[in-house]
C-alpha cells in the first residue's frame, strides 16, 4: 500500500501562534525516542478526545497481514487550537504518518506528523503539542 | 507519604518564624515593580478586577529547577535538539533547588529515575490520572481563569477541568479534612492577591519528576497584579516534615484575552498506565528493568 505525496503544505507551522495545552505526561515513559517509525496505510478510526486523541491505521505488511496501528495524537483541545477539526480526519484515505514506536512493543506509536495524499499535511501534536518549556509571545 | 522529622528541624525552627518575611520579600519585589497600589477597575464587591484568563510565560511542569514540558523533553531527545534551558522556577534559596530533608531528597530522586521507567502504579504522576494538580502547578501547566464573586476569587484550570474558590476574609476549616487543592482563604494588599493554603492532602505533585509537599504543608501564594496583562505568582511552602526551610517558587503570567475554554474530559483518552506499565496478558507487570530496580521491590 503506497501513499503519493503531493506536494505538501504545512498548515501546522502557520498555527503554531496558539496557546498550547500543556504535557500530560513523560512521553518517554510511554514512547521510545530512538525508534522513529513511518507507517503507511488506510485511516479506520479517530478518536477525538482528551488528553490524547488516537486514530487508527491499518497498515498491510511485506508478508500480506494487515496490522490495525494505534496512534497517539494531540487532544482534541489540542487539535482544535491548532486549526485542526474532526473533519480533517476522513475515514478510508490512504496516510503516511511519522512518530515513534512504544515501549510496549505493541502496535502503537506517537504520532508527529500525518500527511494525506491530497498534499495536507499536519503536526498530530501528541509529544510536539505546542512550543512547551520555551517563553511565549 | 513517610514524614520524618530530622536533624534539619533546629534550621527548620528558625525558618518557620522568617516564612512570613520570605513570603513578603517575593511579594514585595513584585509590588515595587507595580507600585503596589491597584488603579484599574473594581468588582461590585470593592475588589481588583483581575479577571480573565492567565497563561505562563513559561509552561511545563516536567521539571522545577529545569522548566519544560513532557512533550518538548522528548522531542529534544528524539530530534537531538538541546533541552531548553529555562531559569529555575525556584526564586529562594538562591541555589533554586527544593531544601529537602536527606529522607525527602531521596524520595524525589526516586521518583525523578521512574518517571521514564515507571513499572508500578505509584510510580506514575498523579497527574496522568487527571487527578486534580494540587497547589500551584496548574500555573504552570495551563490556563487559568479567574472568576470573582462577591467575597471570593474562583480558579478554572483548562486542563483537567479543576478549580479553587478562595475565600475572602474567611477562616480555614477544621484540620481534619484533607484535599487535592487544600483549604485557601484570602485577602487583597493593594494589586496583591495572599492566599494562604492549608488542608492539603499531600498526594499531588508539583513536577513529573517527583518533586512533592506532604499534608503538612503550609503554602502562602502572591498573586501581584502589575499591570493589565502582567501577573506575578509566587508560593512559599513550609513544611517541617519535609524541607530544611520554607522556599519559594515564581512563574509569570500573561493575560489571554482571547483564550475559551472547551471540555477536557480527561479520562476518556488517557492509556497512561496500559503503555507505561504495560502488564503482561496475564495481568503481571513487566520486567523490572529501571535503573531504579531495588527501590522498586518494596
Amino acid at each position: 500500500m503506497t501513499v503519493k505525496l503531493l506536494a505538501a503544505v504545512t498548515v501546522a507551522g502557520m498555527l503554531g501562534a496558539s496557546v498550547p495545552a500543556g504535557a500530560h505526561h513523560s512521553f518517554a515513559s510511554e514512547f521510545d525516542q530512538d525508534k522513529p517509525i513511518t507507517l503507511r496505510g488506510r485511516l479506520t478510526k479517530m478518536e477525538w478526545v482528551n488528553p490524547h486523541g488516537w486514530i487508527y491505521v491499518d497498515v498491510k505488511g511485506d508478508d500480506g497481514r494487515t496490522v490495525t496501528w494505534a496512534v497517539e495524537t494531540g487532544g482534541g483541545a489540542a487539535l482544535l487550537r491548532r486549526g485542526l477539526r474532526k473533519t480533517d480526519f476522513p475515514m478510508g484515505v490512504e496516510v503516511l504518518v511519522e512518530g515513534y514506536l512504544a515501549k510496549n512493543g505493541r502496535p502503537i506509536a506517537n504520532g508527529r506528523e500525518v500527511k494525506f495524499a491530497d498534499g495536507r499535511n499536519f503536526s498530530l501534536g501528541s509529544s510536539l503539542a505546542g512550543a512547551e518549556g520555551t517563553a511565549k509571545p | 507519604m513517610k514524614c520524618r522529622l530530622s536533624g534539619a528541624t533546629t534550621t527548620w525552627g528558625a525558618s518557620i518564624v522568617t516564612l512570613l518575611l520570605l513570603s513578603g520579600s517575593a511579594a514585595g519585589q513584585s509590588a515595587t515593580a507595580a507600585g503596589g497600589a491597584w488603579t484599574g477597575p473594581r468588582t461590585a464587591d470593592g475588589q481588583p478586577d483581575v479577571q480573565g484568563t492567565w497563561d505562563a510565560v513559561i509552561s511545563g511542569s516536567f521539571s522545577l529547577v529545569t522548566p519544560m514540558a513532557g512533550g518538548g523533553r522528548f522531542n529534544a531527545l528524539a530530534t537531538g535538539r538541546e533541552l531548553p534551558k529555562n531559569p529555575s522556577r525556584i526564586v529562594d534559596p538562591a541555589d533554586g533547588r527544593v531544601p529537602y530533608q536527606p529522607w525527602a531528597a531521596a524520595l524525589q530522586q526516586a521518583q525523578e529515575k521512574d518517571v521514564d521507567y515507571p513499572t508500578r502504579p505509584w510510580h506514575i504522576d498523579p497527574q496522568n490520572r487527571c487527578l486534580p494538580q494540587g497547589v500551584s502547578r496548574g500555573f504552570y501547566t495551563t490556563q487559568a481563569r479567574i472568576l470573582q464573586l462577591p467575597g471570593q476569587v474562583v480558579f478554572l484550570f483548562q486542563q483537567y477541568q479543576y478549580y479553587r474558590i478562595i475565600r475572602l476574609g474567611a477562616p480555614h476549616i477544621g484540620p481534619d479534612v484533607k484535599l487535592w487543592m487544600g483549604d485557601p482563604v484570602g485577602h487583597w494588599e493593594g494589586n496583591t492577591l495572599v492566599v494562604d493554603v492549608t488542608n492539603l492532602n499531600g498526594k499531588a505533585r508539583l513536577a513529573m519528576v517527583g518533586d512533592f509537599y506532604s499534608e503538612n504543608a503550609h503554602v502562602v501564594e502572591r498573586y501581584t497584579f502589575a499591570g493589565a496583562d502582567t501577573l506575578k505568582y509566587s508560593a512559599t511552602f513550609a513544611d517541617p516534615t519535609v524541607y530544611t526551610r520554607p522556599w519559594t517558587l515564581a512563574v509569570d503570567l500573561k493575560r489571554r484575552p482571547n483564550e475559551e475554554f472547551w471540555e477536557y474530559g480527561c479520562h476518556e483518552g488517557d492509556r497512561g498506565e496500559a503503555l507505561q506499565l504495560w502488564p503482561a496478558e496475564d495481568g503481571t507487570y513487566k520486567k523490572d528493568d529501571s535503573p531504579n530496580k531495588k527501590e522498586n521491590a518494596r
